[in-house]
């Protein structure tokens, strides 16, 4: 219990008993003083620490607050009967000075950087990112020729594995997403197209997009979002775990057993959803062409049939590989890079979400630049 | 510190000179110390004194600052990653989580390095792992996935993948921790065993005194303030004679009075 004595412009505060102060009696102990302080009728207040020791936190909780109260008046506290010295480096420790005077003692904050800083670290994690990219990338290529050498050191199984949850799985939501492009497709192309009396042609640009850019496109979103950010996920676990040490210890590569099973099967499937995509794409095409125009099923299907050539075909293909070998490969290497908590963790499955979709976009760009010069140099026409 | 009075032929772990740190952070210094053959040795020191740190640069997953550790006479500091996944392989590693492979069974974790590293015939490699789950007590736990298990089977388990290839010299990082005091003891029980049967030496990170007092040959006991070794010796004749205070402290577990 807290007592207050008010006499000649000054408080004077003592504990009359030595059980701790509640937080309640606090509450309404602080609101008494100040009532007085505000009254007027106060110059002066003095604290008696008779009795107090350095472990009687609820009194030493009471003097803070108390000091926050009266130093919004210009008042300071003044300290009677301190002798327990424990106590004086208590205080002291709490930013008290022995004339009753409080500087808080501030929380490490994290310093705002500026813009200078902020860039200068950004490079520099760029390229030490970098230096772990090639070192990631000449880890995994030693251990690909590795199993080249060694084939039956293959664990077909979990290449197996994750075909089923990467590939087989994503299947649904491959063929819903790209058969929604293509009703967009052709939804928007008809529209356009129709004022000029070319909805023909609405064939051609849903089968040409589709197979060209953005079957493979959306597939690779897909599974960057499903497998990549799992790989991501998986191997950051596996590293707060400590189970990738372990494999370091036993003197396994920890490339060769989870990273490049999970490449495999990607590479494998991709292109797979990549052909199931731009059929379903086609379709959900030829439902909206044939339907808000005059175009007969048969007529379209031809148009689409002969738009396509072999070469889109093959750079479809192409494209689901390379966007397959990005989204695992990412995933991977952000889980292994990944901090040993679970934030970490977080932080590798977004940034590899993130790094995949870049790189997979700018891939796309140099691919889709490239490729007629490619076809030119083999003298076929595109 | 004391390196010269083991007899370094002995010595399976030399380690001398040695400063270990992250960055410019420096967590210990100049410290010297050799393991025996087949002696169990155990690091002690307070919380943050760089005990796993030291044995993760014994087990070459990390590279010192500067000094030298040699494995068997051969340093592990200089050795080119072939040679170090080579030497690697006489290690078995306990981790302090067990570090299982969770997305294989209890046989198919300890398979895993029978496979990698022998050509045995897959009846072979299972009957070994069943064999080496039986040693630490887990006999017909063989297709249970480590979710399954409890803590304490977790960390029998990881005993027996570290085991799979007969190693020379087992490390252990806090295998008590997480542990109720009978499962610790069965533990020590078992450390104890293997020890017997196989001669294997056996290095230990903890900070549990019943266990040091129950297995330990010798300890190092690290210091956080002076970044070295500040006391070796048998735990038994330490907790007597110390000359350091908390040394004594620390061994009869006394500490708290004398804050």
């Amino acid at each position: 219990m807290l007592t207050l004595h008010h006499h000649n412009n000054s408080i004077e505060i003592s504990r009359s008993s030595d059980s701790d102060i509640l937080l309640e009696e606090l509450n309404a102990f602080l609101k008494e003083v100040k009532q007085v302080i505000i009254a007027g009728q106060c110059s002066r207040v003095a604290v008696d620490l008779q009795g107090i020791t350095e472990s009687d936190y609820s009194f030493l909780t009471f003097l803070i607050a108390l000091q926050r109260v009266i130093e919004s008046e210009d008042l300071s506290l003044n300290f009677q009967n301190l002798e327990n010295e424990k106590l004086k480096s208590a205080l002291h420790n709490l930013g008290f000075s022995m004339n009753g005077t409080f500087n808080s003692k501030n929380f490490k904050q994290a310093n705002p950087q500026g813009f200078i800083e902020n860039f200068g670290s950004a490079v520099l994690n760029l390229f030490s990112d970098f230096k772990k990219l090639i070192g990631f990338i000449g880890e995994t290529t030693s251990a690909f020729f590795f199993l080249l050498r060694h084939p039956r050191k293959i664990s077909v199984s979990e290449v197996l594995f994750y075909m089923d949850k990467s590939g087989v799985d994503a299947v649904p939501i491959v063929l819903m997403i790209c058969f929604l492009m293509g009703v967009i497709l052709a939804f928007q192309s008809i529209s356009q197209m129709g004022r000029f009396g070319l909805e023909i042609y609405t064939a051609d640009l849903v089968a040409l997009v589709l197979v060209r850019e953005l079957g493979p496109l959306m597939v690779a979103m897909i599974c960057i979002g499903r497998a990549g950010s799992a790989y991501a996920a998986e191997l950051g676990t596996m590293k707060v775990a400590e189970e990738i040490d372990a494999m370091h210890t036993m003197g396994i590569k920890p490339e060769r057993f989870l990273v490049l099973p999970k490449i495999f099967a990607l590479i494998i499937v991709m292109p797979m959803l990549v052909i199931f995509g731009n059929i379903a794409g086609i379709i959900g095409g030829i439902i909206i062409g044939t339907s808000m125009s005059s175009i007969s099923m048969t007529e379209y299907i031809n148009r689409s049939l002969e738009s396509l050539t072999p070469a889109d075909l093959l750079q479809t293909l192409i494209k689901g590989f390379i966007f397959a070998l990005i989204a695992a490969a990412v995933g991977c290497f952000r889980g292994f890079e990944s901090d040993n908590d679970a934030k970490g963790v977080g932080k590798a499955t977004t940034s590899s979400v993130v790094s995949g979709i870049f790189l997979v976009v700018l891939m796309d760009f140099f691919i889709t630049v490239t490729y007629p010069q490619l076809l030119a140099l083999f003298g076929i026409r595109y | 510190m004391n390196g010269n009075r083991v007899d370094n032929k002995n010595s399976v772990i030399e380690v001398s000179n040695l400063t270990v740190g992250y960055d410019d952070f420096i967590i210990l210094e100049n410290i010297d110390f050799n393991i025996k053959r087949g002696e169990i040795f155990v690091i002690l020191g307070g919380s943050g004194c760089g005990k796993s740190t030291l044995l993760k640069h014994l087990i070459g997953l990390y590279q010192p600052i500067q000094g030298e550790i040699k494995i068997e006479g051969e340093s592990i500091v200089n050795a080119t990653l072939a040679e170090k996944e080579l030497m690697m392989r006489n290690f078995g590693v306990l981790y302090q989580s067990a570090a299982l492979f969770s997305s294989l069974t209890l046989a198919e974790n300890i398979a895993l390095p029978l496979k990698e590293f022998t050509d045995f015939p897959d009846e072979v490699i299972k009957a070994v792992a069943s064999v080496k789950l039986s040693m630490v007590g887990l006999t017909g736990f063989e297709d249970f996935n480590p979710a399954e298990i409890s803590g304490g089977m977790k960390k029998r388990a990881g005993l027996a993948r570290a085991m799979a290839l007969n190693p020379g010299i087992l490390f252990f990082d806090e295998p008590s921790a997480g542990l109720d005091p009978i499962s610790s003891a069965e533990l020590d029980k078992l450390i104890l065993e293997i020890r017997a049967t196989e001669k294997t030496t056996m290095v230990i990170v903890t900070h549990e005194l019943d266990s040091i007092f129950t297995i330990a040959d010798r300890v190092i006991v690290l210091d956080k303030e002076s970044k070295n070794i500040i006391d070796e010796g048998d735990p038994r004749y330490l907790r007597e004679h110390s000359k350091h205070s908390w040394v004594k402290r620390f061994l009869n577990r006394d500490n708290l009075k004398h804050i």
